[in-house]
C-alpha cells in the first residue's frame, strides 16, 4: 500500500517524531481494536467464597496437626514413636530377600537363569558346591575367587569379586538359600548364623581365593562349624 | 476508559499508535530471540525424550548425552523461550497499560545481544559438562548471572514506566508485571549466592528458586496476558477489580513457600514442609478467584474463542493456568506425593505448567502483538490453526499419558515385591508416546516461526483485514 512505503522511509529506531502521517495510518492502528473495558465490580458467586473458607479451615488444620517441631532438626516425624506393642515381627523370606540380591548383584554374570557365561562364570545349576557344600559358595561370595577352576563339567578361568564387605550375613544366607532353590536345584535353605560363623572364622584371610586355597580353608575351618546343613534329598 | 480512549486514536504521545512505533524494536528483539531458543529447545527436548526409550540414540558423543541435553533443554526453554518472549510481552504490555512509550530502547537491544550470548555460552558449557548439577539453575553461576542482570535491567525499564505513567489507576496486568520484575532479580540473586551450597540447604534453595520461577516469573507475566488481551478481545469488561486484587495478593502471599513440597521426605525440618504444604493447598484461593474472574469475563462471549487466534491460545491457557495450579495442590499433599513423587508425573505436570498454561500464553500474545509492531499481518490463518490445534493436541498428548504412566510407576516403586527394573519398563509405552507428542509440537512451533519469519520480514501481500477466522469481528 502507499500508505505503507511512504511511512517505510519515515520509520527512524529511536527518534521521537514520525511525519508525513495520513489520517488512514493515524487511525488505523486504533480502527482495528476495541478500547480496554473499565473493570467491573461484581462480587462472585458463593460457592467461591465457601472454597475460600473451606480451604483456609484445612491450611490451619494441617499446619496444627502435623508441624512436627518447630527447629532445626531434620526430618522430625510428627507422628508419635510406636510403642512397644505397635512393632510387628516381620517375617523374614529368605528365598524373596535373596531372588532381589541376585538380580542386583549375580545376575550380571550367572545370568538370570543361573547358567553362567561358558568357560568364565560358572553354571549355577546343579553345581556341587551350589548343592551339596554350600561352604563353598558362602567362602566365594565372602572373599571372591579368582583362577582356573575345574569343576564337573567344564573349566572355568573368570574373577568373581569379594562381595563380603556389601552383603551382610543375612543378605549372603538369603542369596546362596536362593540360588539353592532355583534354576532347577532342591536344596534347603541356609542361616545367617552359619554365614556369621564362616565368616568369624575367615576374618583373617585377606584377598581371593584359589582354586586350591579355598579347599585349605575349608578343611581348616570344617572342624570348627557345626554340621553341614542338610544336602540335597536326591 | 471512554475519555481514555479518545487519546488512543490521535497521534499523541499517548497514541496506540505512537507506542507500539516505540515498542517495535525492543519487543521484537527479545521475541524473536525467544523463538529462535524455542526451535533449540525443541529439538533438544525431542532428543532428551527419544534418549528416555531408546537410551543409545546418539549416546557415542559425550555432549549429547541425557545428562546435558535435557538440562539444557530446560535452561533453554526457561531462559530462552519463555523469559526473552516473556519479557517482551510484559514490555508491550506496560507501555499499553500504562500508555507510556518503552524507555531505555538501546539498551534493552543491547541487553538482549548480551542475553543471548550468554545463552550460547551457557549452552556450550552444559554441552561440554560444565554445570552446577541444580534442576532450573545448570548454567554455571556466572553465566546465570549475566542474565539475572539483563532482565533486571529490562526490569529498570519497566520501573521507569511505571514512575513516569500517563494513567491515574494501575491496569491488573501492571500490578503483576512490576511484581515479576521484582521477584526475578531477587530469585537469581538470592539463588546465586554461595552460603546455600551446603547440601541440604542447597537443596531447599533449589526448589524454593525452580517454583517460584514459574509462580513468580512466569506466571504473573502469563496472568497478566490473559487479564489483558480477554477484555481487550472479546470487548466485555473483567468481570471484578475486587476478585482481581484478590487472586494478585492470594499469589504473593502464599506462592514463595511452595517449593519446599518437592523435599517431603528430605532431611529438612518437618514444619518447613508442612507450612509448604499448606501454602500449597492454600493456592486454590487465588487461582480459584482468577479462574472465576477470567470466566466470567469470557462466560457468553466463546464464539469470539473461536474466530481470534489471540484469545483461543489465551484462553487455552487460562484454563490450563486453573488445572495446573489445583493439580499442583493436590500433589503437595504427603500421602499423593507418596506416590507419585521421583515419577514420570511430575514432569508431566510441570509441562502443564511450563507449556499448555505458560507458552500458550505467549503464543496468543505474539498473535496479538506482532501485526501491531510490524504494521503488517500474519500471512495464514490455516497455518495459525495447524499451530494452535499441534499445539493443543501435543500438550495433551504429552501429559495425559505421562500422567497416567506416572501413577503406575509410582504404585509399582512401592511395591517392594516389584523389581525395580519393572517399574522401569512399565514406562516405556508412555514415554514413547511422549516422544510423539514432542514432534507434535515441534512441528507448530516449526510453523510458528515461519508465520513470525514472515511477518518480521514483511513478505507476501498485506491481507486487508486482520488475519482471523470470521471477517466480522475486530480483533485478531
Amino acid at each position: 500500500m502507499a500508505e505503507n512505503s511512504e511511512n517505510k522511509k519515515n520509520e527512524n529506531a529511536f527518534g521521537d517524531e514520525e511525519k508525513n502521517d495520513s489520517i488512514f495510518d493515524i487511525h488505523s492502528a486504533s480502527l482495528r481494536e476495541q478500547p480496554l473495558p473499565e473493570e467491573g465490580n461484581e462480587r462472585g458467586p458463593w460457592w467461591m467464597y465457601v472454597i475460600i473458607v473451606l480451604t483456609l479451615a484445612f491450611g490451619f488444620f494441617y499446619m496444627g496437626r502435623y508441624l512436627g517441631e518447630v527447629s532445626d532438626r531434620a526430618h522430625v516425624l510428627f507422628t508419635a514413636p510406636p510403642g512397644a506393642e505397635a512393632v510387628e515381627e516381620v517375617e523374614f523370606d529368605l528365598i524373596a530377600e535373596g531372588q532381589r540380591i541376585y538380580t542386583r548383584v549375580c545376575q550380571a554374570c550367572h545370568q538370570a537363569n543361573g547358567e553362567g557365561i561358558s568357560g568364565v562364570f560358572p553354571t549355577l545349576a546343579g553345581a556341587e558346591w551350589v548343592v551339596d557344600k554350600p561352604d563353598y559358595t558362602v567362602l566365594s561370595i565372602l572373599n571372591g575367587l579368582r583362577g582356573e577352576l575345574v569343576r564337573e563339567r567344564a573349566t572355568y578361568d573368570g574373577v568373581m569379586p569379594q562381595f563380603g564387605s556389601q552383603l551382610d550375613d543375612q543378605d549372603i544366607a538369603a542369596v546362596v538359600s536362593y540360588i539353592r532353590t532355583s534354576f532347577g536345584n532342591d536344596a534347603g535353605e541356609i542361616q545367617p548364623e552359619r554365614v556369621t560363623q564362616i565368616r568369624e572364622l575367615t576374618a583373617d584371610k585377606s584377598g581371593a581365593y584359589t582354586a586350591e586355597t579355598i579347599e585349605e580353608w575349608i578343611a581348616r575351618i570344617e572342624p570348627d562349624l557345626e554340621e553341614s546343613p542338610e544336602p540335597a534329598e536326591d | 476508559m471512554s475519555s481514555g480512549h479518545l487519546s488512543e486514536i490521535d497521534s499523541s504521545v499517548q497514541s496506540i499508535r505512537f507506542l507500539d512505533g516505540k515498542a517495535r524494536y525492543p519487543v521484537l528483539f527479545l521475541i524473536a530471540s525467544g523463538v529462535l531458543w524455542l526451535l533449540f529447545g525443541s529439538l533438544l527436548a525431542l532428543l532428551a525424550s527419544v534418549k528416555m526409550h531408546a537410551p543409545e540414540f546418539l549416546g557415542q558423543w559425550s555432549f549429547l548425552t541425557f545428562g546435558r541435553v535435557r538440562p539444557l533443554h530446560l535452561n533453554t526453554m526457561v531462559y530462552g523461550w519463555a523469559s526473552m518472549t516473556g519479557a517482551g510481552v510484559a514490555l508491550w504490555l506496560l507501555s499499553r497499560t500504562l500508555r507510556v512509550a518503552i524507555p531505555m530502547r538501546p539498551y534493552i537491544i543491547g541487553v538482549t545481544v548480551i542475553w543471548n550470548i550468554a545463552l550460547f555460552v551457557g549452552s556450550i558449557q552444559i554441552l561440554s559438562g560444565f554445570t552446577r548439577g541444580i534442576e532450573w539453575l545448570e548454567f554455571p553461576v556466572s553465566t546465570m548471572i549475566v542474565i539475572v542482570w539483563c532482565i533486571l535491567v529490562i526490569g529498570i525499564a519497566a520501573m521507569l514506566m511505571l514512575f513516569y505513567r500517563n494513567v491515574k489507576t494501575l491496569y491488573v496486568s501492571v500490578w503483576y508485571i512490576i511484581a515479576a520484575f521484582l521477584w526475578l532479580p531477587l530469585l537469581g540473586g538470592v539463588s546465586s549466592l554461595p552460603i546455600f551450597n551446603s547440601p541440604t540447604v542447597q537443596a531447599g534453595m533449589n526448589w524454593w528458586f525452580a517454583h517460584n520461577a514459574l509462580g513468580l516469573w512466569f506466571t504473573p507475566i502469563g496472568l497478566a496476558a490473559a487479564y489483558y488481551f480477554i477484555p481487550k478481545v472479546v470487548g466485555r469488561p473483567i468481570y471484578s477489580y475486587g476478585l482481581s486484587l484478590l487472586g494478585f495478593w492470594g499469589l504473593a502471599l502464599f506462592y514463595n513457600w511452595n517449593g519446599f513440597h518437592h523435599l517431603i521426605g528430605s532431611p529438612l525440618p518437618t514444619w518447613f514442609v508442612t507450612i509448604s504444604i499448606a501454602a500449597s493447598v492454600m493456592m486454590i484461593i487465588p487461582v480459584v478467584v482468577v479462574a472465576v474472574n477470567h470466566h466470567m469475563t469470557v462466560v457468553g462471549s466463546f464464539s469470539a474463542v473461536k474466530h481470534s487466534p489471540t484469545l483461543r491460545f489465551v484462553v487455552f491457557g487460562a484454563m490450563s493456568y486453573t488445572f495446573v495450579s489445583l493439580q499442583g495442590s493436590l500433589q503437595a499433599l504427603r500421602s499423593t506425593n507418596e506416590v507419585i513423587h521421583f515419577t514420570h508425573f511430575v514432569v508431566a505436570h510441570a509441562h502443564i505448567g511450563m507449556y499448555a498454561f505458560v507458552t500458550m500464553m505467549l503464543f496468543g500474545s505474539c498473535y496479538y502483538i506482532l501485526p501491531r509492531l510490524t504494521n503488517w499481518e500474519w500471512q495464514s490463518h490455516k497455518l495459525i490453526k495447524a499451530h494452535f490445534w499441534l499445539s493443543a493436541i501435543g500438550i495433551i498428548l504429552y501429559t495425559v499419558p505421562l500422567q497416567i504412566g506416572g501413577v503406575l510407576q509410582g504404585l509399582a516403586m512401592n511395591n517392594p515385591d516389584i523389581p525395580f527394573m519393572d517399574t522401569m519398563n512399565l514406562t516405556i509405552p508412555y514415554l514413547i508416546a511422549r516422544s510423539v507428542a514432542g514432534v507434535l509440537l515441534t512441528a507448530g512451533h516449526l510453523i510458528f516461526a515461519y508465520l513470525v519469519v514472515r511477518i518480521v520480514s514483511k513478505v507476501g501481500l498485506r491481507p486487508e483485514a486482520p488475519t482471523i477466522w470470521k471477517k466480522t469481528l475486530k480483533e485478531t
